[in-house]
Formats: C-alpha cells, structure tokens, sequence
C-alpha cells in the first residue's frame, strides 16, 4: 500500500485525492476549458480506435488470444519472473524487487546517487506516478526532466496526468501556448496563442538538451520479456529511446505483472494494445531493451537496472480481483467511459483514472480512502466490451462495491435506504401498498402537470431534471381491473 | 400493459404473479449480495410454473438472465433453478422477434421520425440491438432516424443518478442533444429507467419531443401523452 | 533486498497454489500451448508482401524508393540531400553494406554515432515487416541506437531480403543472430511524432521528422 508521501502529490496535484471524488467532479463539470478539451478528446480517441479495429479482420480473437497470453502469464507468474530475472542478470543488467512504493523509491534514488546524477530525464510511465518518484528525486536535488510531451506539459504546469496515454489532454493550445511562454521565454511573448508545429518544435529543441546532458534515464515498460529478459517500450515520439540510449544509466520500472512469456506473446498484445489505444496497427517505435551496451556497442548506457514492483499485486493475485492484472495499460476503457468523458481524470484523483483506476485505486489505496470510486459509474459495460484483454470492469467494481457493503464502509442513508426498500420488496402486500401510496403521492405532488420538479429524498434527481409522475393507476392496480372486467365479460 | 396486450396478440396467455416485487437489481449493483440473493430466490419461487417469462426492461432481464445465475453460484438448492429461470426469461422485444409473430389484422400506426436509445443492460448483456428496430418496421408510418451515440449511456445507472446527479445530468444533456440533432420527434427504448430519465431532463429543458417505450409504439398506444407528460 | 524479492515470491506462489490445487498442475510450456501451437489471429493482405509494405510505409508517412543495386545508394543519399536542401554530409553506420561503397567527393561521410544537430543519419535495417511497414534495427558495433532517434532525416537501407510478412516472422529471423538478443531492438515505424497537442498529429517530436527507405536487392 503506498505511503502517504505517495498519496500527496505534487504541485496542485496535493490538493486532490479519491476521497475527494465528488467536490472534484463537480469542479471538473463547471470548468468550460476542461469541457472543451474533454469533448475533443472523447471523440478523438473513440473514432480512431473504431477505424483500428475496423481494419482488423477478427478483433475478437485477437482479444481472446491476449485474454488467454495475460492469463497465462499470471497463473504461471512466478515461473515467469524468475526467467525473466536470470536473462537479464545473464545480458549484464540487475534486478531490484521492490515490495512497496517506499522501497522502490530509495532503490532508484540509491541507484542515481551512486552515480552522481544531477539530472535524471524519463519517458512517461505511469508507475513511476503510482511511486510518486519525481518529488523524491527533486528532493534529493536532482533535476527530474520528463520528456514525453504531453508529460512535460503538465510538468511544467505542475499537475498529474490526467490520462494514462495522453497525461495533457485535458490542456487546450492556449495553455500550452502561456505554459511555454512563462518556462521558456519569460514571459516575453505575452501568452500569444501560438500554432502547434511551432509549441512541439520548440519542446523538441528544449528537450534535446536535456537528453543529452542527462545521468539517468529512467523509462518504465508496456512488457516485460521472460523468455529474452527484454523489457518492451511504445511510444511514438521515441522520446523513451533517447531517454535508455543516451544516459551512462537506465533505470527501468515495472510491476511484476507486466511478464509475459515470449517475443511471439508480446508481439499479439503489442497488436492489440496500438489499436486500442491510439487505433494505430503499431506505435512508431517499440523496443526490446535487454540488459545494458554490450561491449562492443557504439552507443548505449553502461548499467541497466530493472526494479520490479509488487505494491499490492501480489495481493491481487490471490483474490478475486484477479482479472485486474490483465491490464495493458491501453486507456481504451476511460476512453470510451461516459462519466470520464463528462469529469475527465483528475476527478479521480489519484493516478490511475477511468474505469481501470476505480477498480485499481481502491485497491491501491484501500477501499476506506476511495469510498466513491466504485459507485462513480452506471455499470453500462461500455468499457468491458473495448478492453483489449477482456477485463469484466463492471463485474469488479459490483464486486468492490460488495466489499465495501459487507465492510461496513457504505454511508449510512445508502444503507438504511437499501435496508427499508429491501425489506419492502420481501413483503409483497407491503411492497404493494407502499408503492400504491408512493405512487399515489406523486400523482398528487405531480399536480396537473404530470411531473415534479422537487422529490422529497431524492434531490440529486430533481436538480436537473422532473421526476416523471406515475401516470394514472398503477400498473398492478391496472391489471387486475383488467382482469376482473375480463371475467365478467 | 402495452407488453401485455402484445402478448396477448401474439398468442400468449400473459399472467402476472400476484406477489411479484422487484428483480433485487439495486441491492445487487449497490453491493448487498444478501437481499439481492433473497429477492432472487423470491422472484424465481414465484415464476417456477410459468414457460416464459417475459421482461419488458432490459436492465431488469438482464438481472434475471445474467445475474441470478452468479448471485446463485454454489447454492445447491438454489443454482439450477436459477439457470432455469434464465433460460425461459427474455427480454420483451427478444421474445417478440423469437417468436416471429404474423403481422396483426391491424398493425400499429406511428407516423413520423423516431430514434432508438439502446439501453446498456439490453445492449451488452443481453445483445439486443437489432430486434426492437426488426420490429418497428412493422410500424406503419414509422422511419427510424438513427442518432449518434446511440449506445452511449444515458446517465441513469439506477443509484448511480441520485449519487452522483450532476455527472448523470451532464450525460442526459449530451443525449438529448443526440436525440435532438437527430430530428425524430419521439425517442423509443426498451429500459424504464433510461426512459425515465430522458424524459425527466427533456422536460426540464423543454425539448419537444416525446418518449415512449417500445411496447406502447408497437401495440398502437403511443398516441397519448409521453412518459412523464399529462394527458 | 533479497527479503524483499523472496517475500513477494513467497506471496505470488501462495496466491498462485490456490488456483494450481483447483486447476491441476500443469506445466508452464504445457499449459502455454494451450493457445500458443496456433497461429495468432492477424492481419491479412491479398497484394504481394512488397507492395503491402509500401503502402504502409506511406500510411506511416514515410517515404521509400527501390533502387536497382546497392551501388545506387550514394547517388540515391546525394539526390535525396539535394532535394531537401540539405547540406552534403551524411553520418553512416559503420556497416559492411555501407562501407563496401564508394562515396562521392563532394559529400562528408563521417562513420559513428550520432551527435547534437546531426542532419542525416544512414543505416542499414535488419529486418522489416510487411505488417505494418516496420523497419527493424537492432543495436550492434554496425547499428548505433543513437543513428535511429537523434538526425532530422533517418536514412534506412533495407536489403529486400530482409522484408518478412509479420512480426513473428522477423523474430525467428533474429534469433539465428549470435548475439541475439541485442541490447535494443528497434521496430520503427514512420518518422516521430505526437498529438500531445489538442489530439492533432504532428510529426518530428524528439525522433527524427523524416524517414526515407532505401530498398536495395
Ligand atoms: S482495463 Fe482494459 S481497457 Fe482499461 S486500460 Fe486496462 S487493458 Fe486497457
């Protein structure tokens, strides 16, 4: 379970957190630039996984091969990370294991002052968030340069992504245009809005630097490689190559669920995992990273390290969350989420957002820190049918929700309202009366017009939309006088 | 009613158990395996003698069909009479387009432009997508006008709009603008609660177009006022 | 550090046995073949394998010529300079391919890695695949990495033997190699870009802007 110095994150981000999932999506709802990025974006991603998967002649399979691969992989998980360890000792790298997010930490940080690093640059990886590792380099007075654009744009902004494949797309050009502006011209060019060949040329040549006068460079990995002891990098700026080859050192992170068993495995859910999330048959650049330059290589970092984290998986392993582990990381399913569409990922507030993350937070953090998470959807499977590997999303967050009831961590109106109605529904003469009486009570209400605009109770519903009254007799009530005239007929 | 009545036309006798309640959907979804696992022994009792049992809400199918079944598991009494419940349940429009019924002497009238919500529990569990829009071919008068998104969530998700209203309202909004742009001047479902909810935020925001269910299109009732209107 | 790593074993097969008890135990490659003796589902093509790999290669927005001998190559390099107007030196690959050739006077040629503001950079791929129009580098005294992300332009031979229908394909390949694996195995696929930006594509954001393929029999 991470730490709390891992739950408090950096910069702006300090404020949010899973507790605080319904002032934030409130928030996230009433910001018109979020809105607008938002928009964008959900139609982006969900149009051009479409015509991916269009183009593919047995989609399906495909996803049942890769359902097949993960799970087979995490059944034999244990067989797989001890190959995995010996073929990268074996290409001249080490194997650090990490039990939590905390040790993880100190391995790196011990790892990049053992070699006097001063600046450390990185390629976007979403477990080096889960560590919350950039505030605790910086503590130790290293320059931490991310270098995927979107990860550097909010970098620079001081916020955490608010996406798993595109950190910044809740950034419009303007920011980005004042972003820049403030870092890198001082403010001189006045905020002008500027065009989108100019902001990337511009991160290009800022960034160059950087690589080149980097320590360290630490990448994460979409796979892990038993069979090779390669680790697998996707990207499509190639921003991760520059970030392993240029530096003396290369730090990469994964958690022990990312092993699969060979090349020709990594290679169908690398099929799966560009279609579903960017609809592109392959990323411009995916590499096998084994082990550190060889000796007679031209170019390439002296030591390769890779630290291998448990924090919680291993847990997950066992219990009937399972399934989760299957996660490639791909962000079709908050890609094609409607709540994330409308609240977008901070409101989420942790590091994982969308359907994944409110299975995974809660069990990252703990059911008691993210109470809402599991309710934040309407549990209509949009998700479950674009996983790439087959994960039964709004199966584990009814599962989470059952947890949360049997532990007693339900607010106590939810509770008290399922107990009332639940006891109702077992009696059916009462069940009959009460909503004879409900109904009949709201026909009152309704009045005339035939729909309410307060409902005692249930004023969530009524704040942006009428109650429909029942329209005339209940429909048992309707029934059986129907049923009656019919015998007499 | 509508449901019934089509029933009736197809040819069925229709009988509705008098100590029916709820299918146990929103002890389920909210977590509360005990009730909803009680409410699925109750609901199963009381349809054991029946060959068809017929639900004219996808959400409500889908938690007999789907649900009991797992809700069930290792319950040794209960299990097989819960797989047995689901094999003789469907979803109102799937029965009807299973049972390919003739065309009645009188087949209903709706004429203008309509647009179907694919309601998320009927889509993706139960797959039903093309049989309620087979079946309104049948409809004289009636074109279909199919709108964005028609497989998007509609924002309703049972509790999930009283827990989180203004999410569920942002999601209702982005639909009836599809509704709207889409042009037809009802919107038709197979799910009470999408209905319900949709009708709830057209009629908040004055959006004159109707919405009826299915049933009441197909049985030539939807010429009075819409779900939520005044006659 | 080794408490750690044998304390997570410890949990992992703990977590595993329980399943193993229900499931029976079957060995890792036994229970792999399971899925793994098929082929997996892919994409098809019904045009030769050359032309699907050009036509993805346009898709990938990057550009190609066939060239009738390997000899063609430094005539091919001049004009491509010329055409972008750039200026005429070129860093190679140390190669055997590149440097059996015979380089013209008025063009630098300097073998090596590469370095900051490098222009063009030349190598010679080890594999590529009609898939998806996919150059394949791997890493080696005759393939630096760095030739492959820092240049502006990439220049990529590609000997036509060397084009394979999938992935799978270029991984039995590779592993006739002796020093297989390398440190990096690079599957490139069109020039670098990025829509971190408002989701519009843009290319050249940190690798190189463009990337020209040399195919040579
Ligand atoms: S849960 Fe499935 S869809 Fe979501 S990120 Fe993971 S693999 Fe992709």
């Amino acid at each position: 379970m991470p730490t709390d110095r891992a739950l408090g994150r950096r910069g702006k981000a300090m404020q949010i957190s899973p507790q605080e999932f319904k002032p934030q999506a409130r928030a996230a709802l009433k910001d018109a630039t979020l809105q607008q990025a938002l928009g964008r974006a959900k139609v982006g991603f969900t149009e051009k996984r479409r015509k991916g998967v269009e183009h593919f002649d047995d989609f399906e399979a495909l996803r049942e091969r890769g359902r097949r691969i993960r799970d087979h992989a995490l059944n034999h998980m244990d067989e797989y990370l001890e190959r995995l360890e010996s073929m990268v000792q074996a290409a001249g790298g080490q194997v650090h294991w990490a039990r939590d997010d905390a040790e993880a930490r100190d391995i790196i940080l011990g790892l990049c002052q053992q070699r006097q690093a001063r600046r450390v640059t990185k390629s976007k990886s979403m477990i080096t968030e889960e560590i919350a590792l950039n505030p605790a380099l910086e503590r130790a007075g290293m320059d931490v340069v991310e270098t995927d654009l979107g990860e550097y744009i909010i970098q620079l902004a001081k916020e955490p992504p608010s996406h798993i494949i595109g950190p910044a797309i809740h950034k419009t050009r303007q920011q980005i245009s004042e972003l820049f502006d403030t870092y890198h011209h001082q403010g001189a060019l006045k905020a002008k809005l500027r065009e989108i060949p100019e902001l990337v040329t511009e991160a290009r040549e800022v960034l160059r630097d950087k690589f080149l006068s980097a320590d360290v460079g630490i990448t994460g990995a979409n796979f892990l490689v038993a069979e090779t002891g390669s680790i697998v990098l996707v990207t499509n700026e190639g921003n991760a190559d520059l970030t392993h080859t240029l530096p003396g050192m290369h730090i990469s992170v994964a958690g022990i669920d990312k092993v699969v068993p060979t090349l020709e495995d990594a290679t169908t859910l690398l099929r799966l995992l560009g279609r579903s999330a960017t609809g592109q048959e392959m990323s411009c650049y995916t590499t096998f990273v084994t082990g550190p330059r060889r000796t007679d290589d031209p170019d390439g970092p002296e030591e390769f390290h890779l630290v291998l984290l448990d924090n919680g998986r291993s847990r997950m392993l066992s219990g009937p969350y399972r399934d989760m582990l299957r996660c490639i990381r791909c962000a079709a399913c908050m890609n094609h989420c409607p709540v994330y569409g409308a609240i977008g990922g901070h409101a989420y507030g942790w590091v994982y957002p969308g359907p994944m993350g409110s299975v995974l937070t809660p069990l990252f953090v703990g059911l008691e820190n993210a109470r809402d998470l599991p309710h934040a959807c309407t549990l209509n499977g949009r998700c479950a049918t674009v996983c790439p590997v087959k994960i039964p999303l709004p199966d584990l967050l009814r599962q989470l929700r059952s947890d949360q009831f049997r532990q007693d961590i339900v607010d106590r109106r939810t509770r008290l309202g399922l107990r009332v109605w639940g006891y109702l529904a077992r009696q059916p003469r009462l069940y009959s009366l009460a909503t004879r009486v409900g109904s009949r009570l709201l026909r009152i209400l309704g009045g005339r017009r035939g729909r309410l605009s307060r409902l005692p109770l249930a004023g969530g519903w009524t704040s942006g939309r009428d109650f429909p009254a029942p329209q005339g007799a209940r429909f048992r009530d309707q029934w059986k006088k129907r049923q009656q005239q019919r015998r007499q007929a | 009613m509508a449901a019934a009545e089509l029933l009736e036309r197809a040819g069925y006798r229709v009988e509705v158990p008098e100590g029916q309640t709820c299918c146990g959907q929103p002890a389920w979804n909210s977590g509360d395996e005990e009730q909803a696992r009680e409410l699925a022994r109750q609901a199963i009792h009381q349809l054991r003698e029946f060959d068809h049992v017929v639900v004219p809400s996808g959400s409500c199918a889908a938690t007999m069909i789907c649900h009991y079944p797992t809700l069930l598991a290792g319950d040794r009494e209960w299990q097989d009479a819960a797989y047995d419940l689901a094999r003789r349940t469907r979803e109102l429009t799937a029965f009807l387009a299973e049972a390919s019924v003739e065309p009645t002497e009188t087949p209903a009238r709706f004429p203008g432009k309509v647009t179907y919500h694919d309601s998320c529990s009927g889509l993706r569990q139960l797959t039903i997508h093309d049989q309620p829009r087979q079946l309104l071919q049948r409809v004289e008068g009636l074109t279909l006008q199919e709108m964005e998104d028609t497989e998007v969530c509609c924002g309703f998700g049972g509790t999930f709009c009283i827990k989180y209203p203004e999410i569920s309202e942002h999601m209702v909004s982005d639909k009836v603008e599809r509704i709207q742009e889409s042009g037809a001047r009802a919107v038709l479902g197979g799910d009470l609660g999408c209905l319900m909810n949709i009708a709830g935020r057209m009629q908040r925001l004055g959006v004159p177009v109707k919405a009826y269910h299915v049933a009441e299109v197909l049985a030539g009732h939807a010429d009075g006022p819409g779900i939520g209107e005044k006659g | 550090m080794s408490d750690a790593r044998d304390q997570i074993f410890r949990a992992i097969v703990e977590a595993l046995d329980r399943n193993r008890n229900l499931g029976g135990t079957l060995s890792s490659s036994e229970a792999r073949s399971s899925y793994a003796d098929t082929t997996p589902p892919r994409p098809g093509w019904d045009i030769p394998m050359q032309q699907r790999f050009l036509d993805k290669l346009d898709a990938a927005a990057a550009s190609w010529e066939i060239l009738e001998s390997s000899e063609d190559i430094t005539a091919a390099v001049h004009a491509y300079l010329q055409r972008q107007g750039l200026p005429a030196a070129v860093r190679v690959a140390e190669h055997p391919l590149l440097e059996a050739l015979r380089w013209p006077e008025d063009l630098t040629v300097t073998p090596g890695t590469a370095h900051q503001g490098l222009d063009v950079g030349l190598s010679v791929a080890d594999a590529a695949m009609a898939e998806t129009g996919t150059l394949i580098l791997c890493s080696g005294p005759e393939s630096p990495t760095s030739l492959v992300f820092l240049p502006d332009h990439h220049l990529v031979v590609l000997p036509q033997d060397r084009l394979m229908p999938y992935m799978e394909d270029v991984w039995g390949l590779l592993r006739e190699r002796p020093d297989f694996p390398p440190r990096s195995v690079n599957y490139v696929t069109g020039p670098s870009r990025t829509a971190d930006v408002e989701q519009t594509m843009q290319l050249g954001a940190h690798g190189p802007r463009s990337l020209h393929v040399l195919l040579v029999p």
